[in-house]
């Protein structure tokens, strides 16, 4: 599912942020990508939807070299992927509801198709109540689930999770690790990146550490 | 519709922005169409008053017994339909349109006025002036009047109006461009965050683009409604007040609003140019 052989990333051409990362993810596995700040888990899960390209290497998404993929390519790679980003990013004007549906509407699906997943979803993450409220009038869980709720409407083929439970406490993150777990029922491969030791602690997974640049 | 929804959003959203863009246009494109309304009308009122309408007047001792064989000899020189005004006639409809001013005839009689025939031209042929030639020759013609020299003199008006219309043009040309362009600019800022996301999350270049094109469009649209709108209320009140008031003493009754075919044209350019400029913007500022 995800392949990834001797990738290298450099920001500046000099010092390199990733050094020959050597890894494979199974389909429907899921996975930790542990290490401390500043490691390079971020830059490593923006490469697998190509927000970075890297310096070096190849990475193999469904077997296709994603490293070779034209620009005009890139959104219907970055459709089967559902990324949680570590600020959420979510669009300040728009509601809930609005935030979910973007990643229907750029399918030009139907509006009912589009009203009922995004109900769906929200009901699935607990927001239901919260479908016409901006972001801002959310909690940082709400938040978090409403980038969690965009991110798996379309049922990707593959989840990136970035700190997805950072900052949140021990009840929520048990919420949000059960929906990740749920969707990784459904067949959603998923990849978390943390440094949240008491994650990888409670819920036995594989675990890829990253040090120095080095995945281990 | 999507994309239709988005635009108007975006217009909403930036909605001084947009308005403000939208009264540029609307009131470029009103001073244009002012000027297109008189050129339009002095071309309607030169074709009908001089181009078509002929005076030839008669010497004062023709035989009125002769009228119909002067009509005869007239019209076959002449596609027309001459219609003969006695001294007496002519004398009465000078006065009547004297008005307070008849006092002006007092101890005049119609003899001060030659009769004359008014002829009306079906069509206008090519050698008209050695037509009028032949006529001014005739033993019962005193002289002509064309109305040559006022339709010259006119028609210089018409080609100094045409030449402002083009100058107008192109001013307008690059203020709808301009404006629409950085309307356009600053909406991209505005959504840069969600452009950013919509790009995380696969939207096509297509996608994200085309919003911004329809609302050029959009505005475009918006600006020449506008300015239509306006402009058929000045002509309305120019028709209701100037044209009663001071132009229907010189046969004036009305002035036509501007045919449909200039209307679309203003439509077509507002879009063409509401298009480009966006696209100009988008190309320039939508990095994606």
């Amino acid at each position: 599912m995800i392949q990834l052989f001797h990738v290298f990333k450099s920001y500046d051409g000099e010092n390199m942020v990733l050094k020959d990362i050597n890894m494979i993810v199974e389909k429907g596995e899921f996975v930790f990508l542990t290490g401390v700040s500043g490691a390079g888990k971020t830059t490593l899960l923006k490469m697998l939807f190509l927000e970075e390209k890297p310096s070096r290497g190849q990475i193999l998404i469904h077997n296709k070299n994603i490293s070779r993929l034209s620009s005009n390519s890139i959104p219907f790679l970055r459709r089967n992927i559902g990324v949680v980003f570590q600020d959420f990013k979510l669009i300040e004007y728009r509601t809930v509801f609005e935030n979910i549906a973007i990643t229907l509407e750029i399918l030009d699906l139907p509006r009912k198709v589009i009203n009922q997943k995004v109900i769906n979803i929200l009901k699935l993450v607990g927001l239901e109540h919260r479908k016409n409220h901006l972001p801002k009038k959310l909690s940082g869980g709400e938040q978090q689930r409403v980038a969690i709720a965009r991110a798996l409407v379309n049922d990707p083929a593959i989840l990136l999770a970035d700190e997805p439970t950072g900052n949140l406490d021990p009840q929520i993150t048990i919420e949000i690790m059960k929906l990740f777990e749920k969707a990784n029922n459904n067949g959603t491969t998923i990849l978390i990146a943390t440094h949240d030791s008491s994650l990888m602690e409670r819920y036995k997974k594989r675990v890829l550490h990253i040090e120095d640049g080095r995945v281990f | 519709m999507y994309f239709f929804r988005k635009a108007l959003n975006n217009i909403v959203r930036n909605f001084s922005v947009n308005l403000f863009t939208i009264l540029i246009i609307s009131t470029s494109l009103m001073i244009f169409n002012l000027f297109l309304l008189t050129y339009h009308n002095i071309d309607i009122i030169l074709d009908k008053q001089y181009q078509h309408h002929i005076f030839l007047y008669l010497e004062p001792d023709f035989d009125e017994n002769d009228i119909s064989k002067y009509e005869l000899e007239i019209t076959k020189k002449l596609p027309s339909t001459a219609v003969f005004v006695s001294q007496k006639e002519a004398f009465n409809s000078f006065k009547l349109s004297l008005k307070n001013d008849a006092s002006l005839l007092e101890g005049l009689d119609e003899s001060v006025i030659p009769a004359y025939f008014d002829i009306s031209l079906k069509s206008t042929p090519s050698n008209l002036d050695s037509i009028l030639k032949e006529l001014d020759d005739l033993y019962f013609v005193s002289n002509i009047d064309s109305g040559k020299e006022v339709y010259q003199k006119i028609e210089k008006i018409v080609t100094i109006l045409f030449s402002i219309l083009t100058y107008i043009a192109v001013l307008i040309m690059i203020a709808t461009f301009f404006a629409i362009y950085m309307t356009i600019k600053l909406t991209i800022y505005s959504r840069k965050e969600e452009i950013e996301i919509l790009e995380l999350v696969g939207a096509t270049r297509f996608f994200i683009k085309m919003p911004f094109h329809i609302e050029g469009v959009l505005q475009g649209i918006l600006g020449v409604s506008l300015a239509m709108f306006m402009l058929y209320l000045t002509h309305i009140t120019i028709t209701d007040t100037f044209v009663k008031n001071l132009l229907s003493p010189f046969g004036i009754t009305t002035i036509s609003f501007i045919p449909l075919k200039y209307t679309l044209f203003n439509y077509l350019f507002s879009i063409i140019f509401g298009f480009l400029a966006s696209m100009f913007a988008v190309n320039r500022f939508l990095k994606i």
